[in-house]
């Protein structure tokens, strides 16, 4: 039997959805309506960019998976969302090397992990235009 | 005021650095290859921040274009990049990049002192 593209057990949840800690940095670097505009930035932008990730393995496409995986690379880390930016690493990988076995797996691993982190972006978000 | 031009497509990426730059730089952003091309020679940068993974145009001939122009070829042009693997910053620097910076920004003081090699930031 193959070895899942990414294994999680009871026992191993796997990473964290968000690095509190990002968000902390960006606050000090550039206050909370940085902070707010750039979390609207990313909800607004990263949508299409999943989508564009689940287009491209529809159609078997590896030039396109690579530039949506890539994309949400470093916009993922920005903000600390470690399990979208730990699946987008490796779809690009694999659409680099035309693997497309696990690749499946890790565009519901990106779904998953987008959705979540979307749910803790928009309370933040809400939570900032509060205030 | 030193002036930074940033060609980067993600608008994200766009807004930090410019969070990272502000009052240290005069900063230009581009959202595209073509567009950054018709702006420079216009509005001449000191330092130009290039993303390699651009839609139209990618980073790499986007520098072709910067170095085939005689009054553009010496722009410094730091790669700007999440293609962050062994051997990234040679290879780039093989191509004709003066520097290299890896995306995500986790430490902006690695981002500020590539630049102040090359322009010194407002005091």
């Amino acid at each position: 039997m193959s070895k899942p593209a990414i294994d999680r057990t009871a026992t191993d949840p796997g990473p964290p959805d968000i690095d509190p800690a990002a968000l902390v940095r960006l606050e000090r670097l550039g206050g909370r309506s940085f902070v707010q505009r750039l979390l609207a930035l990313f909800l607004d932008e990263a949508t299409a960019k999943v989508d564009g990730v689940r287009a491209s393995f529809a159609a078997r496409d590896q030039q396109r998976l690579a530039y949506w995986s890539h994309s949400l690379v470093s916009s993922s880390g920005n903000l600390g969302l470690i399990r979208v930016q730990t699946a987008v690493r490796q779809l690009e990988l694999y659409a680099k090397t035309g693997d497309w076995a696990p690749v499946g797996a890790l565009v519901v691993e990106l779904d998953e992990a987008f959705a979540r982190a979307r749910g803790e972006l928009e309370r933040q978000l809400a939570e900032l235009r509060a205030s | 005021m030193k002036r930074v031009a940033v060609i980067e497509d993600n608008g994200d990426n766009r807004l930090l650095v410019r969070a990272i730059l502000e009052g240290r730089y005069e900063v230009a952003e581009y959202a595209t290859g073509p567009e950054a091309l018709a702006a420079v020679t216009h509005a001449r940068p000191d330092v130009v921040l290039l993303d390699i993974s651009l839609p139209e145009m990618d980073g790499t001939e986007v520098l072709r274009h910067l170095r085939a122009d005689v009054r553009l070829r010496e722009l410094p042009v730091i790669a700007l990049t999440a293609h962050a693997m062994a051997g990234d910053r040679e290879r780039y620097i093989a191509v004709g990049f003066d520097d290299y910076v890896s995306k995500p920004i986790l430490d902006e003081a690695e981002l500020l002192d590539a630049i102040a090699r090359y322009a010194e930031p407002a005091a």
